[in-house]
């Protein structure tokens, strides 16, 4: 991120906190109302000069009703009227002494003459100006209630004639206009202000100011309720005031905002094609890649898509959307995300993404695709089995896919009916929407949690018609609970080529098995309770899928307080294996890191990797074997999406992308991998022949071969059959002075059993090129 | 002895010079008065029963580049003028023709001004610290705390002050006292209140030799004894108060100069 885009993201950051402090109510924005300080009808004669120190003056009507400079409200009262307390109080100052007329300039009383200054509960002050020499009824300390006479009215002090000049200071700071309106006050300080200099209200207010609270109540007696409320956020409060703390999903679509990598994590995003997973991410400015190499990671690529914030891709509603997976096939990491007007997407090459994108399917703002029940439904499967990567979503009538040509989403397929009708609308259910192959035959199936528990369907390529019934795990025993259902996941545990759903209990980690046709066995993964303190957003919502042995069987990791722990498959149960030290005390706890760990292969031995973003910068940490114990080798480091450079914003740090790489199918070959991606190896391996091939894919070419002998076959694999061998056996049966190189009792060119050959002739270049080509493949270490 | 007290100092016996009355134009008054310079000022009309700032035009002897200037008071000080400016701030014109020097905000007038001394008040309605200020050095110095209201300082040469302030009496409530700092002295301690019932509350600033303070309230101008409180003289005929040759001086009700009438004060 550039140094501007850096101080921009810096200052939304700091902006917002500042909005924040604002806003909070505090003792001092407590308000006292007042009422009319005298009884008898007099008018507003002059208002507070609102226009500062500017020549002129504005009354709080924006008129001219003022003189410039007036810090307080003249009322017509003439010599002699009573005047009142405007609000209960304590007196604080007094001043008696002054002549009834004062004059213009004249100094009395610091300009006042014979005043009253009263102290409000709220903390305001209220003073009462050019009073009658003698007529004050009260004195310093005296508490006073509303309505309580304290003097007359006369013109003392600098005045130039009978008048009350009445001064307010809110919260005893500055003095302010006490009445409302476009150039005055936003709120009245008045229990009733009436007309344009018409006089207010003789009413007491009741209102006994305290910090307003959000209560349904008029605490700071301003004449407005719960005037602080906001929209209501994830963080125990009502911030709303409804009466609710953190109603209406606020929770549970922030962490599903956030934690976009668990539930629907990328197929892959190895963007230039070389079997390394990638990382991806949205900075200020757009787009821009640092691709995993032999050794570490590249310099950034260029950024594009262009998807900044000035084109307004800091939006919740575009941000959370990013996807990546291969749409075309071709083996390059494809990035979509949805914009304003539809889904966008762009092919992934050798050097990033491409420059120019389009919508590849229109599920627009316009078209109600804003709302979080719609847009973090978004998922990219293949459902069709084609290699290609397709769209799913859930709209308000139910799930629907639209099959990837390469070049756009174009063919729709009907989902299940998961309408907001039938209740899908809340998060509970439309957040555990979740793709995986149950069955195993190449296409993306879908499962989700309903009220009474888990449905699946299977998907044949153009729909999803056969449904399958999956664990009970409903509203009724507790999984509505988001520390649950935000744990589902689909993931081949057993390695049978079979997804099998797994979630996180009150009580354990548990897989339900899926036999291909039915949910069956299930197994306790561990001990992940809430008891043991595995309720923690911190903790569960760390629970990721991947193969980290590279045993063909996914393992599950996740975050504990002290370290990443990885659940693996050892053919019966799971091994726990400790992965990076991402502890608390490390400062992991914080949704900033948490929700971004990942896993991906980034060095390509097929071995899923801990991925993940410090506050440095990005890591991971390989899986690797080391004496035959599986571990976790050293961070390989970018200095790329670090705090310094804005990436805690969850705006950035959300968009972070590694997965896979996707099994890239061909034809299954010999050489110790799952070439077509059907999870078993070398599944072609025959017994061996002599035939210069390395028919059983053990590592070895034509290994029996021997000696040849005298036999009619080819023992040593040379392509000759007995070539010298009956000669040489004649030789040994002949005594010297004998025939040499007959062997009695052995025929020659008689065909024999031995290795089980046909007597083939030398290897034609073709197949000496091939065999080469074998050879060149056996390096590869055999382990599925 | 009448009343108790000490005999009033005699009055001066030397002749007193009056200066003739400085010129006026039509709907001046005089301002400021000091050896032979003089300010005058126009008076603007102002709403009535109301309390704004007394806004005059200004008309400076030697300073044409005041003429018609409008401010709240000015007043000669060193060889210059300090102007309080419409909108409460003091600037120091040091000589005619010099660009002014901000000295401080939220002025009151009057201006009191001995010297290169001056002395005004300083805060908002109605509470006003008495500060004192050396404009060859530029700083302010707050001898009264802004939370109590005083007001009408007058400096002498010697750089005494007096000033009133509310202060509260044995009914707990608050009453003009007239004060007297003599010198340096600051802090509480160092202001002495004057048992008087008179104390300035004229727009035209009072005169203090450190001995007699001479000012005008409602009912006319007053000396007063600055060591006793007792009043010297009262001339209920008479506007605002100047000192001229060590002598002072009123302006009657037509607005020429005349010696102050002392009439004694029996008590």
């Amino acid at each position: 991120m550039s140094s501007l885009s850096f101080l921009r993201v810096l200052f939304a950051s700091t902006s917002l906190v500042s909005l924040a402090v604002v806003l909070e109510p505090t003792g001092a924005d407590a308000q006292t109302r007042l009422r009319r300080p005298y009884n008898e009808a007099h008018r507003l004669n002059y208002g507070f000069d609102n226009n500062g120190s500017a020549a002129g003056c504005s009354d709080y009507t924006c008129a001219g009703a003022c003189y410039n400079g007036h810090t307080g409200s003249d009322f017509g009262n003439p010599i002699g009227t009573v005047i009142v307390a405007a609000q209960a109080g304590t007196v604080i100052a007094t001043n008696n002494g002054c002549a009834n007329y004062g004059g213009l300039g004249n100094t009395c009383g610091g300009r006042c003459g014979n005043y009253v200054q009263l102290r409000h509960a709220d903390g305001s002050t209220t003073i009462y100006c050019h009073m009658q020499l003698n007529s004050l009824r009260v004195s310093n300390g005296q508490s006073v209630s509303c309505g309580q006479a304290i003097g007359q009215s006369a013109s003392s002090g600098n005045s130039t004639g009978p008048h009350l000049h009445l001064g307010w200071r809110p919260g005893g700071g500055a003095s302010r206009d006490p009445f409302q309106g476009r150039c005055g006050a936003s709120t009245s300080a008045w229990v009733g202000q009436n007309g344009y200099r018409e006089p207010v209200s003789t009413s007491c207010s009741t209102c006994v100011a305290s910090a307003e609270t959000c209560n349904g109540r008029d605490d700071d007696c301003d004449g407005r309720v719960d005037e602080h409320a906001t929209t209501e956020r994830c963080g125990g409060g009502d911030d709303d005031c409804d009466g609710r703390t953190d109603e209406g999903d606020v929770c549970e679509i922030a962490l599903l905002e956030q934690s976009v990598s668990s539930y629907a994590p990328p197929t892959t995003t190895d963007v230039n094609g070389d079997g390394r997973a990638d990382v991806c991410g949205r900075g200020f400015g757009g787009v821009w890649c640092h691709f995993s190499t032999e050794e570490g990671w590249s310099e950034k690529t260029p950024t594009q898509p262009a998807w900044s914030d000035p084109n307004g891709w800091n939006d919740v509603d575009n941000y959370a959307t990013f996807r990546m997976g291969d749409l075309n096939g071709d083996g390059h990491a494809d990035l979509c995300a949805r914009a304003n007007s539809g889904v966008v997407c762009h092919l992934g090459n050798e050097t990033g993404f491409a420059e120019t994108g389009g919508v590849w399917y229109p599920l627009s703002d316009e078209s109600g695709w804003d709302a979080p029940r719609f847009y973090l439904t978004l998922r990219l499967a293949d459902v069709d089995g084609d290699g290609r990567d397709d769209l799913c979503a859930r709209s308000a009538s139910g799930l629907q896919c639209w099959l990837s040509d390469g070049a756009s989403f174009a063919t729709p397929i009907e989902g299940p009916r998961w309408s907001d009708e039938s209740g899908w609308g809340v998060a509970k259910h439309y957040g555990t929407i979740r793709f995986g192959d149950l069955n195993g035959d190449g296409r993306a199936d879908v499962c989700a949690r309903a009220i009474a528990g888990v449905s699946c369907y299977l998907s044949d390529g153009a729909g999803f018609p056969t449904r399958v019934e999956g664990p009970r795990w409903s509203d009724e025993t507790g999984w509505g609970a988001m520390q649950y259902w935000s744990t589902m996941r689909l993931a081949d545990v057993n390695g049978d080529g079979n997804a099998d759903l797994c979630a996180r209990s009150a009580s354990d980690l548990r897989c339900v098995l899926f036999d291909g046709t039915a949910f069956g066995e299930t197994l306790i993964v561990g001990n992940y309770s809430d008891e043991s303190g595995w309720n923690d957003v911190s903790n569960y919502a760390t629970l990721r899928v991947g193969d980290v042995n590279g045993d063909g069987a996914d393992d599950l990791c996740l975050r504990s307080n002290a370290s990443m722990r990885c659940n693996v498959w050892n053919g019966e149960g799971f091994d726990v294996i400790d992965g990076p030290a991402w502890s608390d005390d490390n400062g992991w706890g914080s949704e900033a890191y948490f929700h971004g760990i990942q896993l991906a292969d980034v060095d390509g031995d097929r071995r899923m990797d801990v991925c993940g973003r410090a506050g440095a910068g990005f890591r991971c940490h390989p899986a690797l074997e080391t004496e035959g114990v599986l571990g976790f080798g050293e961070a390989r480091a970018v200095d790329e999406f670090t705090n310094d450079g804005g990436w805690s914003a969850p705006e950035y740090r959300t968009t972070i992308l590694i997965g896979g790489p996707r099994c890239m199918a061909a034809t299954e070959t010999c050489n110790g991998e799952d070439d077509d991606c059907d999870r078993i190896v070398d599944e072609n391996a025959q017994d061996e022949t002599c035939n210069g091939l390395d028919d059983d894919c053990d590592g070895e070419i034509d290994e029996h071969a021997r000696e040849e002998t005298c036999d009619g076959a080819d023992e040593d694999c040379d392509g000759v059959v007995d070539e010298g061998a009956c000669e040489r056996d004649r030789d040994a049966a002949v005594p010297v002075g004998t025939d040499a190189g007959m062997r009695p009792g052995v025929d020659v060119g008689m065909a024999t059993g031995g290795c089980g050959c046909g007597v083939v002739g030398s290897a034609d270049a073709a197949g000496g090129s091939f065999l080469i080509g074998v050879v060149g493949l056996l390096w590869r270490r055999r382990r599925r | 002895m009448a009343c108790g007290r000490e005999p009033a100092p005699e009055a001066s016996t030397a002749p007193l010079t009056v200066p003739s009355t400085p010129t006026r134009a039509p709907g001046e008054t005089l301002g400021s008065l000091d050896e032979g310079r003089a300010i005058h000022v126009r008076v603007l009309p102002a709403p009535v029963d109301a309390d704004p700032d007394r806004v005059v035009t200004l008309r400076v002897d030697g300073f044409p580049e005041l003429d018609g200037v409008e401010a709240l008071d000015a007043a000669f000080v060193g060889d210059g003028v300090a102007v309080v400016t419409t909108d409460h701030r003091l600037r120091w014109y040091a000589q005619p023709g010099a660009a002014p020097v901000e000295l401080d905000e939220r002025v009151e007038p009057p201006l009191s001004s001995e010297g290169t001394r001056l002395a005004y008040a300083r805060g908002e309605m109605p509470f006003y610290a008495i500060v004192r200020l050396d404009v060859t050095v530029g700083t302010p110095e707050a001898i009264t705390d802004e939370a109590r209201s005083c007001w009408s300082p007058a400096i002498a040469a010697d750089g005494s002050l007096a000033y009133v302030c509310t202060q509260a009496d044995a009914t707990n409530q608050g009453r003009p006292t007239l004060f007297v700092r003599d010198g340096q002295a600051t802090g509480a301690q160092g202001e002495r209140a004057l048992p008087t019932e008179r104390f300035p509350t004229s727009p035209v600033a009072p005169r203090f030799d450190g001995a007699r303070l001479a000012f005008g309230d409602e009912a006319g101008a007053v000396v007063v004894d600055a060591r006793t409180g007792a009043l010297l003289a009262v001339d209920e005929e008479a506007g605002a108060v100047f000192e001229v040759n060590g002598g002072l001086v009123v302006t009657g009700v037509d607005g020429t100069l005349r010696p102050l009438d002392v009439a004694e004060v029996s008590r």
